[in-house]
């Protein structure tokens, strides 16, 4: 069982780092698209907003090479039903529907934005894919590593 | 209005039989933390684990599980 756990926090790492790396890499492509679109920055590219994408984009790899990493450690051992037993698909269902409701409430704040300021579709849309992917992967990572008393040895 | 929780008796019948909540999720083929939210009330699981503990703990799903009413909402 220790192969078991070892392989859970492998999990929660590598989803916790996709989804930073990905706020951070978008997050950033986002700033530069706002920076582009409403000219507030000279001719020289804002080294901030560069070295944020780049750190983001470097982390994003990152996070997808370890999950091919974590999911040939699970073909190996053989544990993919252990380890996406039931608590694992409740966790998985309400991280989705938190992110759903995340996702709308994106929507309406953007509508509500652009009775104000108009903005370009790539900005709505690069700000709706920070969202939909971000929320639930940190919901999902925040269910799996609460709850638990550690109470193995009684 | 009485809503119903699920109470159980894992941990005692646990005890009983010495076994660890590792020990019971690998005979059940699950991981630590679903018995140990299930003991802890938090997570509520399916017929079929609810029988597969009963099993591998040697009880029925009725010693091992039970209602318990409370009143909601000032009823």
């Amino acid at each position: 069982m220790d192969t078991i756990n070892k392989l859970i926090r492998q999990r929660d790492m590598t989803l916790s780092l996709a989804a930073l790396s990905f706020v951070v890499w978008q997050g950033g492509q986002l700033a530069e698209d706002l920076v582009v679109e409403r000219g507030w920055g000279g001719d020289e590219p804002n080294l901030v907003i560069v070295f944020s994408v780049l750190i983001g984009a470097i982390g994003w790899a990152l996070a997808s090479f370890m999950f091919l990493v974590y999911a040939g450690r699970v073909s190996k051992a053989k544990v993919q039903s252990v380890l996406q037993d039931e608590l694992f698909d409740q966790h998985k269902r309400i991280a989705l529907r938190i992110g759903y409701m995340a996702l709308i409430g994106a929507i309406a704040a953007l509508l509500a934005v652009d009775m104000f300021v108009t903005f370009s579709a790539e900005i709505a849309i690069r700000a709706l894919l920070i969202v939909g992917i971000s929320v639930p992967l940190i919901t999902f990572v925040l269910l799996s590593m609460g709850g638990d008393d550690d109470g193995d040895a009684e | 209005m009485k809503v119903s929780e699920l109470g159980n008796r894992i941990k005692a019948r646990r005890a009983e039989q010495g076994m660890t909540q590792a020990q019971l999720a690998e005979a059940v083929g699950v991981t630590r933390k679903t018995i140990n939210t299930v003991e802890n009330r938090i997570f509520v699981p399916s017929t079929i684990l609810a029988l597969k503990m009963a099993e591998a703990l040697g009880a029925s799903v009725d010693e091992l599980f039970f209602l318990e009413e409370e009143a909601a909402g000032g009823d």
